[in-house]
């Protein structure tokens, strides 16, 4: 019936055994050579030259709701494509909070690779669901590899009971941004028959919208009998200034740290653990080699806000670092404080921490505080930076210093771009210098063009 | 101002490696001046030695010349310029004297070889010309008595049994026909390795690689009788078994056409021996559409062809030979704008229409360019574009990020139809500008 798909059939077989089909008049004007291949000459350039396409009774697809977001600038969609096809997932991911950020949507060409991308990626998955819209469910209903964004689309108060672990942690961030309340009541609901992981999870989720209403819930927390989940509270409840906790770390913080009027520090660490301070997560179990005390004198120090040291002493962090340095109880001192001052990223704190530290201390310090680093932040951690690189001019402890730019390129926010002659970077780290550069530089041009008007 | 966006640039560097080395010199802590204006970029770069390199590159057409010892062309300095450029990081500056005066000489040599195009050169012998002409036509007679051998007893054995063979059998012929001086009968054959290599999961391999079987049997009947044929068909299979013109020829003897050029299909690779740049362009106001297409050995530049995903005004010759026409880009009258709206037919049978006219002329002209309007995508499977008529063409596979630009509504599509699936190359949704699908 069809002459071509006939031809094709007599072809696989191949002429040593079927018979080619006989060609209708119209296709008999080559005369060259075997008769298959005069044909397949023939009919092959008929079948392109009369191509008619199929009709198709498919059902035509629903079309995805409007999104009334509207887009981003050219630029910006076109740098997206660009750090997607360098696989730069560290810059997409800060791409997307500064999406976030506008209230655009996401360019519809990026995003099926976005989509591709973050089913592998929890962090990359964690930074585009706040900004998926209706087109990202309409397309995940199509390809069963991107179920996730139905899920994470569908969570709602009323999935509360029945989500996965992950999905209840994104919605209870998500309810505790709008309705602080609310979020609290999804987590009392369910507190009793919940996993020791699903406690510490939320508790900790409560950092959200935490107020001085969540104090009965932590206190509760603060009684579990699963460690995870004290920790968790007790971390929050360090926070609310106002809190019974709160006001018992103060008095503790007190009783071990007094300050004399000339300006001295007369430290008298917890001779040993009480039943109230190991009801509020103080940990009695020194690690092999440390002293009781001063373990807890370290726990102490650290339970109180960062805050808290600069009002209770009048004294500026420096001046406090300053003067515990002479006593026998500096490290542990010390060691307090960065731990609060990290936990609350407390920039007057951080940068006394950091003045005084040598490379591979303010390394820590520095990875411990998340991007995006605040203005202040930024400016201290620079000049940080800078001086323990032009220290380095012998290259001894390049690595670190590697490290450092490593750090600074992600975390810096953009416009404090270190403002140095490139000759007096030290030879051994021009490499690393130049790719903090371009980093930051990518960084900068990223911020400008997200707030660019977007095309029509 | 932004001359040649970023992805043109890195497709410029000779390898891989230069690209890369490229994009770490396009830092500005690297380059202590810095400058460009209407007609070039230029800098002084810090490197290893004393005295800093000093860098420079034309915009026009992004030749470059930098003071350091690299041999490769352009060199890292001279992509990380361009790069700094195209990321809007080089301020406007007046040129110093040694970029005008080297600006001066690139205009110099460009009258001149335009000249020395215009009129032939040096005028060859006319006789030897003649000489190396017979001996390649013998050279291909051979090739094509060969391949037409073999040809007969794959029909004897069947498709079936060819499509069982490994990719060296399919290999020892593509490169005697190479040896033949017949590239393009070579890279047919290669197709066919392919088709057989893919047999396994794509249903209409036997219908692909008939399809190709009889294309290449026209193709040794046609040269066989290649006197007796029409001038452009004549023209086209000489391009097809692999017969090129010198640009220089090209660039004197062919049809020019000024138009507003959108590139709206660019395949490159740059994973084999011979790297490949294939753009189709799409002329605003003539309505013609043309293929650029450039080749460079491994590790050798690729000359760029115009912004991909935007429009410019430019001047192109057209090669004689196979359809749609390969061009020659000969002058640049402007930088690459956005791209507007797509063009294209309101129905497949329209934008289908003019394939029959140009098999006629090019019965081998395989893969088309092709523009339609208002097509609704279905996932299938297959995967389907319905034009408002209900008619559909398969596309070769899922392609989301189609989908995504069209939410299920109706999209303008341009693409390429090989005669069994189309590959949607650029797209536009409803009142928007076009893209360029990845």
């Amino acid at each position: 019936m069809n002459f071509w798909t006939d031809l094709v059939d007599a072809a696989v077989l191949g002429t040593g055994r079927a018979t080619p089909p006989s060609p209708p008049a119209s296709l008999a004007s080559l005369t060259a050579g075997p008769e298959l291949l005069r044909l397949a000459a023939v009919a092959s350039r008929a079948r392109r030259a009369c191509y008619v396409p199929p009709v198709t009774t498919d059902l035509t697809p629903d079309q995805a709701p409007p999104d009334h977001r509207p887009g981003v600038s050219v630029a910006a969609r076109v740098r997206l494509a660009g750090l997607l096809a360098d696989e730069r997932e560290d810059l997409v991911i800060e791409w997307l909070r500064l999406l976030a950020g506008t209230g655009c949507r996401p360019p519809e060409a990026q995003l099926p690779t976005l989509l591709w991308r973050a089913a592998d990626s929890e962090q990359l998955r964690d930074a585009l669901v706040p900004v998926l819209g209706p087109l990202a469910a309409w397309l995940a209903a199509a390809n069963p590899r991107w179920d996730w964004v139905i899920a994470a689309g569908q969570a709602g108060p009323d999935t509360w009971t029945t989500a996965s672990h992950r999905t209840r942690r994104e919605l209870l961030d998500q309810v505790r941004r709008t309705d602080p309340a609310a979020g609290r009541e999804l987590v009392t609901a369910t507190w009793q028959g919940d996993s020791t992981r699903d406690r510490a999870a939320f508790i900790a989720g409560l950092a959200t919208g935490l107020s001085a209403d969540d104090e009965p819930l932590l206190d509760r927390a603060l009684a579990d009998n699963r460690g995870e989940v004290r920790q968790a509270a007790a971390g929050l409840l360090a926070k609310l200034p106002g809190s019974a906790f709160s006001q018992r770390a103060a008095a503790r913080a007190a009783a071990a740290v007094g300050v004399r009027e000339a300006g001295q520090l007369i430290v008298t660490p917890p001779a040993e653990a009480t039943q109230e301070m190991i009801a509020d997560g103080i940990d009695a179990r020194p690690p092999r080699g440390t002293g009781l005390r001063a373990w807890l004198l370290r726990q102490v120090t650290a339970a109180v806000p960062a805050a808290w040291w600069t009002e209770y002493t009048g004294l500026p962090p420096a001046e406090l670092l300053a003067i515990a340095a002479p006593t026998a109880w500096a490290a542990e001192l010390e060691t307090g404080w960065t731990e609060c001052a990290m936990r609350d990223a407390h920039v007057p704190w951080l940068t006394a921490l950091l003045d005084r530290s040598t490379g591979e201390m303010a390394t820590d310090l520095l990875k411990a505080l998340p991007a995006p680093w605040s203005a202040k932040l930024s400016a201290v951690a620079r000049d940080r930076i800078l001086a323990l690189t032009s220290a380095d001019q012998r290259g001894q402890a390049s690595n670190q210093a590697r490290r450092l730019l490593r750090i600074a390129a992600a975390r810096l926010d953009p416009p404090f771009m270190p403002d140095v002659d490139p000759a007096q970077v030290p030879q051994g780290l021009a490499d690393a210098w130049a790719k903090m550069m371009t980093t930051l530089s990518v960084r900068a041009a990223m911020r400008r063009e997200i707030t660019q008007e977007p095309a029509p | 101002m932004q001359t040649h966006r970023r992805e043109q640039v890195l497709a410029m560097a000779p390898d891989a490696a230069a690209a890369r080395a490229g994009q770490g010199q396009a830092v500005l802590v690297k380059w202590p001046s810095l400058g460009h204006d209407e007609q070039a970029v230029w800098g002084e770069c810090q490197g290893s030695g004393s005295a800093p390199y000093r860098c420079q590159a034309a915009l026009a057409d992004g030749a470059s010349r930098c003071s350091c010892p690299s041999r490769k062309l352009p060199c890292k300095h001279a992509i990380g310029l361009l790069l700094l450029l195209a990321s809007d990081q080089v301020p406007a500056a007046t040129c110093p004297a040694w970029v005008a005066e080297w600006l001066a000489a690139q205009a110099g040599r460009q009258t001149r070889q335009t000249r020395k195009a215009r009129t032939g050169g040096e005028t060859p012998d006319p006789q030897a010309q003649q000489r190396r002409a017979a001996s390649r036509e013998m050279k291909v007679d051979a090739g094509v008595n060969e391949l037409r051998r073999w040809l007969a007893d794959l029909a004897r054995g069947g498709l079936a049994a060819a499509q069982a063979q490994q990719w060296e059998w399919w290999d020892l012929l593509a490169r005697r026909m190479i040896d033949a001086q017949a590239r393009g009968l070579a890279n047919r054959v290669r197709h066919l390795a392919v088709i057989a290599a893919a047999g396994g999961h794509r249903p209409d391999w036997p219908e692909r690689m008939l399809d190709e079987i009889g294309a290449l049997h026209l193709l040794c009947e046609a040269w066989t009788r290649r006197d007796a044929l029409p001038p452009d068909t004549a023209a086209a299979l000489r391009a097809r078994i692999g017969f090129t013109l010198a640009a220089a020829d090209v660039s004197r003897s062919g049809r020019r056409i000024t138009d507003t050029w959108a590139v709206l299909g660019q395949r490159q690779d740059d994973e084999s021996q011979i790297r490949s740049l294939q753009q189709w362009l799409y002329g605003e106001r003539s309505g013609e559409v043309v293929s650029y297409l450039a080749y460079a050995a491994a590790g050798q530049p690729l000359e760029p062809g115009l912004a991909p995903g935007a429009r410019t005004e430019a001047t192109v010759v057209l090669y004689p030979g196979s359809l749609p026409h390969r061009v020659l880009i000969v002058e640049r009258h402007s930088h690459g704008r956005p791209l507007g709206p797509l063009p294209g037919a309101g129905s497949w049978d329209e934008a289908l229409s003019a394939v029959a006219k140009t098999l006629a002329v090019d019965p081998w002209a395989d893969v088309q360019p092709v523009a339609v309007r208002d097509v609704t995508v279905l996932t299938g499977p297959p995967w389907l574009l319905r034009d408002r008529a209900g008619r559909a063409l398969p596309i070769v596979r899922p392609n989301w990020q189609l989908l995504a630009l069209s939410g299920g509504a109706p999209v303008d599509v341009t693409g390429e139809w090989d005669g069994f699936a189309f590959t949607p190359q650029a797209a536009a949704s409803a009142g928007r500008d076009g893209q360029l699908l990845e």
